[in-house]
């Protein structure tokens, strides 16, 4: 069974306060405080001198010992949220993998989902270590961009981007962090990402808790569990308002099982959210043998996506 | 909703664990369109982190995106139900736009199924989708789309290497059915040393029946290859890194569906240091004239591909 091997984040020391950021990007004052006061941002890490790749690759130098690990790497894969990210034909994933000494490994970069491109790395991961001769094998999942350009870095009602990045080694089999099961639904009609008209993005944000809350429910029951079973939810770090919205459509009382703890400092780190989330949440404790738990992510365009693991 | 339940690495998955090409189709001369305001916003902001700017006389040129192609390919999906299990997309040079033309297909057909993109792989992006198409046919994927696009806007002055570069807006499809009658066969792509690709690419011929299979190397391979090209190998130009060799397999589709063919597509990314390959055996049709199965294309039929 697909499994977690091991989880690192990276988060750029610099921060700026989220107000400043939402100024500067021309949000009015009222919607700044939104961001604030209901949605729950603080401070957005941000670390401008540095490139695409210089993020993938000080997240993977956070994993314990990966120069042991690396020999087992077969495949890279980087879960990616932006479309275009870098000038043709510049390669940032090539680059980042070639500074690791990642060179024999292949490459993969998944698109289309976008900040759900994470879970759906997992899975892809899991499915070609599945069909690879070396038991051994590993896979390793990249996942965190530069933010850059105002529809890219503030998430209209959703979130603020941040510049963490995460580094995720899978295997097909093992007994830590297992993947249960995953469910993913893509609903076209908002393929426009974040340049919906008026009218679609008020849909999108009407349809947002029921959508995500389905494919919780189809990953939950797929698992053979139901939502009681669930410790933790290590979601996607977006607007708490929103979230809510979908514990109640999924009859969840209160939300001492949402991991909320990075919303305020970190923002939402595009695909790495749930992984720099259960590194939090592993180091403070709040993960015991056994815990069945999820991660959750949506991507523009819009793709909602669920996965249930057992740690 | 795609959903599924993790299982043991050797369970003996029920797919068929294979693929057959049931169709492959392409379009090219799709009209431009104005990139849009946030289009401009998009690539001058990107453009600047790396120190660049967006070059205004290419904004002004318009673009065909990535959509706009997947679209243009659509009507030739309606014999299939437009309900398929996968739908994957490959590019070498990005789109021209920030979109969603995999999300976009999910929007445009009944059921898309799982839908996704690969990126970064240069020449190789098609071969990558086919091989990945191969592994998610063993969670019983029986229907998938691969679709090869290539879009000609670039938008800075900074030098593209020939094999990269796109000169024509073109999307090949492949329309993969585990019903259908013609193998595809595909290999996960493997790194090759440069000196070493021609010979790489003759010993895959070499397990070829001698003149029964037409060769067709892509830009990069024909460029390591040199004047070491085997005899009989037909040069796909460069113009068209994702979509070019398939086209080539596209144009030639109803005439080998009638004799039958064995075609090898390989090619070479330079960048990369990998060399990808794919086989597909296409089966005569027994309802074509003149489907007997033995017609072999001599090296003088072969130089007449493009």
């Amino acid at each position: 069974m697909t499994s977690l091997v091991a989880v690192a984040s990276h988060i750029p020391e610099a921060t700026v306060p989220v107000a400043e950021f939402l100024r500067e990007h021309g949000i009015p004052e009222p919607r700044v405080r939104m961001y604030e006061r209901f949605f729950g941002f603080d401070r957005i890490p941000l670390d401008p001198a540095a490139g695409p790749a210089d993020l993938l690759v000080a997240a993977v130098n956070g994993l314990p010992d990966f120069a042991a690990y690396r020999p087992r790497i077969r495949y890279v894969i980087q879960a990616r949220t932006m479309p275009v990210v870098a000038p043709h034909p510049v390669n940032p994933l090539a680059e980042a993998c070639r500074r690791l000494g990642l060179e024999a490994a292949t490459a993969i970069c998944l698109t289309q989902h976008a900040c759900a491109s994470g879970l759906l790395a997992v899975e892809v991961a899991g499915e070609l270590l599945a069909a690879d001769p070396d038991p051994q094998a590993l896979a390793l999942l990249v996942a965190g961009e530069k933010a850059f350009t105002t529809a890219g870095k503030v998430l209209a009602d959703t979130g603020v981007m941040g510049e963490g990045a995460a580094a995720v080694l899978v295997a097909a089999g093992g007994d830590r962090d297992r993947m249960l099961s995953y469910a993913t639904r893509t609903c076209g009609k908002f393929h426009r990402g974040a340049w919906l008209d008026d009218e679609l993005t008020a849909a999108f944000h009407d349809e947002y808790p029921a959508l995500l809350a389905e494919v919780i429910d189809a990953a939950v029951r797929s698992a053979g569990l139901d939502l009681d079973d669930i410790a933790l939810i290590l979601p996607h770090n977006v607007n708490r308002m929103s979230w809510l919205r979908v514990l109640r459509l999924l009859g969840v009382r209160g939300a001492d099982r949402l991991f909320m703890d990075n919303l305020a400092g970190c923002g939402h780190c595009f695909g790495a959210d749930s992984f720099i989330n259960y590194r939090t949440a592993v180091d403070a404790g709040r993960l015991r043998p056994g815990d069945r738990y999820l991660m959750t992510s949506v991507g523009l365009g819009a793709t909602f996506s669920a996965m249930v693991l057992k740690h | 909703m795609y959903i599924t339940v993790s299982r043991p690495a050797d369970d003996g998955r029920a797919g068929p664990q294979e693929l057959r090409l049931a169709a492959v189709a392409q379009r090219t001369g799709i009209d431009r369109r104005e990139f849009r305001p946030q289009d401009h916003d998009y690539f001058r902001d990107l453009f600047g982190t790396f120190g660049l700017t967006a070059d205004q006389e290419g904004l002004a040129a318009g673009r065909v995106s990535f959509t706009d192609l997947v679209a243009a390919v659509l009507p030739d999906l309606n014999g299939y139900d437009n309900r398929f299990d996968l739908a994957v997309m490959a590019s070498a040079a990005p789109d021209a736009e920030p979109g969603f033309p995999m999300c976009f297909l999910d929007s445009a057909v009944p059921d898309a199924g799982l839908v996704f993109g690969v990126a970064d792989l240069g020449l190789l992006g098609v071969f990558t989708a086919l091989w990945l198409a191969e592994n998610r046919s063993r969670l019983d994927a029986r229907r998938i789309l691969v679709f090869a696009l290539d879009q000609a806007s670039v938008l800075h002055s900074e030098p593209v290497p020939a094999h990269l570069r796109v000169t024509e807006d073109a999307v090949t499809v492949l329309v993969l059915d585990a019903d259908a009658a013609h193998r595809v066969e595909t290999a996960q792509p493997q790194p090759v040393p440069p000196d070493q690709v021609p010979a790489c690419w003759s010993a895959l011929l070499a397990g070829e029946r001698p003149g029964a299979v037409t060769a067709l190397a892509g830009p990069g391979l024909v460029a390591a290859c040199g004047d070491r090209l085997p005899a009989g190998t037909v040069a796909v130009p460069a113009g068209r890194p994702a979509s070019g060799i398939w086209s080539v397999l596209a144009a030639e589709w109803d005439g080998w569906r009638r004799t039958g063919r064995r075609v090898l597509l390989a090619d070479y990314d330079p960048e990369l240091g990998r060399f990808a390959h794919c086989a597909i055996t296409v089966e005569p049709d027994p309802a074509e004239p003149g489907a007997d199965g033995a017609h072999v294309a001599d090296s003088e039929e072969q130089e007449k591909l493009p």
